[in-house]
């Protein structure tokens, strides 16, 4: 499944971007270029040849080389230069990732142990308001707070864990409110369910209830959640990181697309595309870490193993 | 929902027990949400200023006063002014047309596309499925700002490629929806029997089984709509929508940007009337969720 | 008194929603001996469930509140007793076994955890130990040692039911609630899981309160039986008592709608009408709304409780009537020889 979706993805943005308007020759040299000039750039970078032709030389050198082509602007690797950005994006998506699943789950267990109390109502109506609102005003919003009136945190750059606070949260906040919601929901109906009732028979204390028998099966929705927004969070991203200006891909592709740096924008996108992919398969894998029914699907043969304990067992 | 003509789709009658009442019902769960309420009377009131914004607004989108750069929210001035010295309350009241505007032309566009490819993808099966959800498979791998980040750059800015990219960004969705939808009900008793009186393939879709699943489409376009607002604001925000003088919310958070650190109020409004307009839209969502089908709550 | 384990007096509890309230339990009251089988007989609806639930107070609240009354045990009132006394309580002197044993077990975690977890809680004992002792309780109930590390989905409903009982069963419980405990499962495999309950009760010397709405599994199981019917028990006694000197008209409609092999009818008889609207109880016998027997007198008052003959109780102005009747006798010739 991985493989077709990637060739889709790279056929997809190969034609957006073959049949956009607009020559890159004229775009990326300017006004000032001579034809010769222009032809002389469209043969180094290919853009002679028929589409088909082009797009089967990109895909080749992606598979042979990993190579995405060369930056316009930069002449560097497409490659090189993503992998160098990488990095910071990655550190701010999982950051962000770690910052909206502990708010979000947390707040979702409270929301829905105490249903429909005041605790419940104002959890609901902030994610609400976290899901409405856009990344980079947040971001704004964050920065006159705490970096212009009250001077707490740097209102750019990314060095220090200090400068990584703000964008985190700024990030985080979207995916923690959708995290928030789901975990609810999700908790709402698991409690309701026979096998709470029975823990609780048995005498479990209230904690344990929650947090180890309904939060375990109420895994599998926040799981993909999770996923889906770690998807999201690169998004949130490329619009995130220009406001913070920490260089990482987001503001690579925003930088590439302001001077359609074509090389760079099909790049970008495959390369998310690919990272998404990514998640999916470990999402499918906590799936089956987190639910045996689904983990028994895949394990035909199944181990059966004795408890830990049958030495003791033995010596009885 | 159609009535049908006729009373030789008796099945069919039965399982849509008197609609009248139903959105009588449906109609009465609404009014008493007061979250749903409250999201209509904003979105109520977006709308009005999308429809007659030359009533509301103190001064034109564009009427520059230099004299009076960076004037801060006062009873002249409500919102404060911003760099060419335009009133940006009127530059927001103006914006709602804007925004509100993308949004229900994008989610028309996108719902009408991703409704008859999820009808056409559950309805006749096999290849024709396969192909049309692996096509939305690959849209679906990517973030859906970013496949509009692609489609505009590839366009070109302007309202129009703005709306056209958020379209097909979302029809995914609704693709989905539809096509789980129609693959449980086009299987009931009611589609036999309409098949056998030698109903064709087009009128079963369009009068017995589209009816059918409206609730999530029209739950997911109110949805929708919030978040084509907030992806046109994002988009022009990064350069790539509706460029100035037009009082586009996102273009204006771009454009204040630099004047974030001494005129705070040249970001905070717009950036509120998106956030306000979005959580109105989701909370009316919400509510009609709610109120269309209690199983859907998810 | 001092031999009763277990004591509910005039237990008390609604579940409110909105203005409206559903009285589930109207004020009952019964007594478990130690070592007792007490067999509580009622149809959906009747307030079985819930009264189990009162005892170990697990009704979810909102909107289910117990409003009055006391639940006795071991001398102490259970509904005064602090949410980390009742913990101990539960699962640990008194343990419970629920209706649907597809739903009740933790789909995550595999069942011998779920019996060791329970050991763990109760017993001071290493995770080792109590791996041990749940894998006994697991061959107890007839499941092979190996399956200790299977999870709920790879089992059978019946063996389920074995686990749910291993679970109730492994601290040594003083009274064991099994509610409907075999509704769910299939006919050949019910008889094996009351079997099984029967011979572990005598085996730990558990009390019991069976509740279910099937007679012959109380003829089966309990020395006594309570009926209840809206939320109230109408009626109470020994096996002999309720089998063959039925005095209450609801108990006599229950023994009607028994299928009988001997008899030759075409139809089976059930109670006419519907069970009063548990919103909106008449202030008088919730029963006379489809009582053959009733009167004026029935639908005035609350009723008091008869005792016509020593441990025999009944909620019935017309008892005595009852007893005389031809329809009485009927139903004894019926059911003769069934129970001895």
């Amino acid at each position: 499944m991985m493989i077709p979706v990637l060739i889709g993805v790279s056929f997809a943005i190969f034609t957006l971007m073959y049949f956009a308007p607009g020559d890159p020759a004229d775009i990326i040299l300017g006004d000032m270029a001579t034809e010769a000039d222009k032809a002389m750039f469209r043969k180094e970078h290919g853009l002679d040849a028929p589409f088909v032709v082009q797009y089967f030389y990109y895909v080749k050198g992606i598979v042979t080389r990993a190579d995405l082509g060369t930056s316009y602007v930069t002449k560097q690797p497409v490659t090189t230069e993503i992998l160098q950005r990488f990095p910071a994006t990655c550190k701010l998506a999982s950051l962000s990732v770690i910052v909206a699943i502990i708010t979000g789950v947390s707040a979702g267990i409270v929301s829905a142990t105490r249903q429909y109390s005041l605790l419940d109502n104002i959890c609901r109506v902030v994610s609400m308001a976290g899901v409405s609102m856009p990344n980079f005003w947040m971001g704004m919003m964050l920065i006159i707070l705490f970096a212009v009136v009250l001077k707490w945190l740097p209102p750019s750059g990314f060095s220090t864990p200090r400068h990584w606070i703000l964008p985190a949260i700024t990030i985080g906040s979207s995916s923690a409110a959708t995290i928030m919601r789901m975990t609810r929901s999700s908790m709402l109906e698991v409690i309701r369910q026979d096998y709470i009732r029975t823990a609780r028979a048995r005498g479990e204390s209230e904690r344990v209830v929650i947090w180890n028998h309904a939060l375990k099966n109420a895994l599998i929705p926040i799981i993909t959640v999770v996923g889906l927004s770690f998807g999201r969070l690169l998004g949130g991203a490329v619009m995130t990181e220009s406001i913070f200006s920490i260089a990482g891909l987001g503001k690579l592709m925003v930088d590439a697309i302001k001077v359609k740096n074509i090389p760079m924008i099909q790049g970008g996108v495959l390369f998310i595309a690919f990272v998404m992919v990514l998640l999916n398969l470990l999402v499918d894998v906590l799936y089956a870490y987190a639910d045996p029914r689904i983990r028994s699907q895949y394990v035909r043969p199944k181990v059966r193993s004795a408890p830990e304990s049958k030495e003791a067992l033995n010596a009885e | 929902m159609p009535n049908n003509p006729g009373s030789k789709e008796s099945s069919k009658e039965s399982v849509m027990v008197s609609k009248r009442n139903q959105w009588g019902d449906i109609a009465g769960r609404l009014v008493k949400n007061q979250a749903a309420v409250v999201g209509f009377v904003i979105v109520a009131l977006f709308v009005l200023c999308a429809l007659f914004p030359r009533w509301i607004a103190p001064y034109g989108y564009d009427d520059q006063d230099l004299a009076k750069q960076f004037v801060k929210p006062c009873a002249e001035h409500l919102f404060g002014t911003d760099d060419y010295g335009r009133d940006i309350f009127s530059r927001v009241v103006y914006g709602s047309r804007i925004s509100l505007s993308i949004g229900l032309v994008s989610i028309s566009f996108s719902c009408v596309v991703g409704v008859l490819i999820g009808c056409v993808a559950g309805y006749y099966g096999n290849v024709l499925d396969n192909t049309l959800m692996r096509l939305m498979d690959i849209m679906l791998a990517m973030p859906s700002i970013l496949l509009a980040i692609a489609i505009v750059s590839a366009l070109g800015a302007g309202l129009r490629n703005l709306v056209i990219a958020i379209g097909i960004s979302t029809i995914p969705q609704y693709a989905r929806i539809v096509r789980a939808s129609v693959l449980s009900i086009k299987d009931q008793e009611f589609i036999e029997a309409a098949r056998c009186i030698g109903a064709s393939d087009w009128r079963i879709l369009m009068r017995h089984i589209l009816p059918n699943c409206m609730a999530p489409i029209i739950v997911q376009a109110t949805m929708n709509i919030a978040i084509a607002i907030l992806s046109a604001a994002s988009l022009s925000f990064i350069g790539l929508g509706i460029a100035p003088p037009t009082p586009e919310w996102g273009a204006m958070l771009s454009a204040g940007r630099a004047y974030l650190r001494n005129h705070w109020f040249i970001v905070i409004f717009p950036g509120a009337a998106i956030m306000l307009s979005v959580f109105a839209f989701n909370l009316f969502g919400d509510g009609l969720r709610d109120a269309l089908d209690p199983r859907l709550k998810s | 008194m001092s031999n009763r384990l277990l004591e509910v007096k005039n237990l008390v509890v609604k579940y409110r929603s909105g203005k409206t309230a559903v009285h589930a339990v109207n004020g009952i009251s019964f007594g478990i001996r130690k070592g007792e089988s007490l067999g509580l007989v009622g149809e959906t609806g009747a307030g079985k469930t819930t009264t189990a639930l009162a005892i170990l107070r697990l009704i979810a609240s909102p909107p289910g509140k117990i409003e009055g009354g006391e639940v006795e045990y071991d001398g102490k009132n259970l509904l005064e007793l602090p949410e980390s006394g009742m913990r101990h309580i539960r699962g640990n002197r008194i343990s419970m076994i629920f209706q649907d044993p597809m739903t009740s077990l933790n789909p995550v975690m595999t069942v011998g955890d779920q019996i060791a977890a329970t050991i763990r809680l109760h017993r001071k004992k290493s995770r080792k130990d109590a791996a041990v002792e749940a894998r006994n309780m697991l061959e107890l109930v007839g499941i092979p040692g190996e399956r200790y590390n299977e999870y709920p989905h790879q089992f059978s409903g019946g063996m389920k039911q074995r686990v749910m009982i291993a679970i109730a069963l492994s601290c040594n419980p003083s009274l064991l609630i099994a509610d409907e405990p075999t509704t769910a499962l299939d006919v050949t495999i019910q008889a094996q899981v009351l079997d099984l309950i029967e011979k572990l009760k005598r085996e730990f010397d558990t009390s019991l309160l069976l509740i279910t709405h099937d007679l012959g599994v109380v003829a089966e199981v309990c020395e006594n039986a309570a009926i209840m019917y809206a939320g109230e028990i109408v009626e109470y006694g020994n096996l002999r008592h309720i089998y063959k000197g039925t005095l209450h008209p609801y108990t006599q409609g229950l023994f009607e709608s028994i299928p009988n092999i001997d008899e030759d009818v075409r139809r089976l008889k059930p109670i006419e009408g519907m069970m009063a609207d548990p919103t909106r109880l008449p202030q008088g016998c919730a029963f006379a709304l489809r009582c053959p027997y009733k009167d004026g007198g029935c639908e005035k008052n609350a009723i008091p409780v008869f005792e016509p003959e020593p441990g025999h109780l009944v909620k019935c102005l017309k008892w005595s009537e009852i007893k005389g009747s031809d329809r009485r006798k009927r139903l004894e010739e019926r059911r003769g020889e069934r129970i001895a």
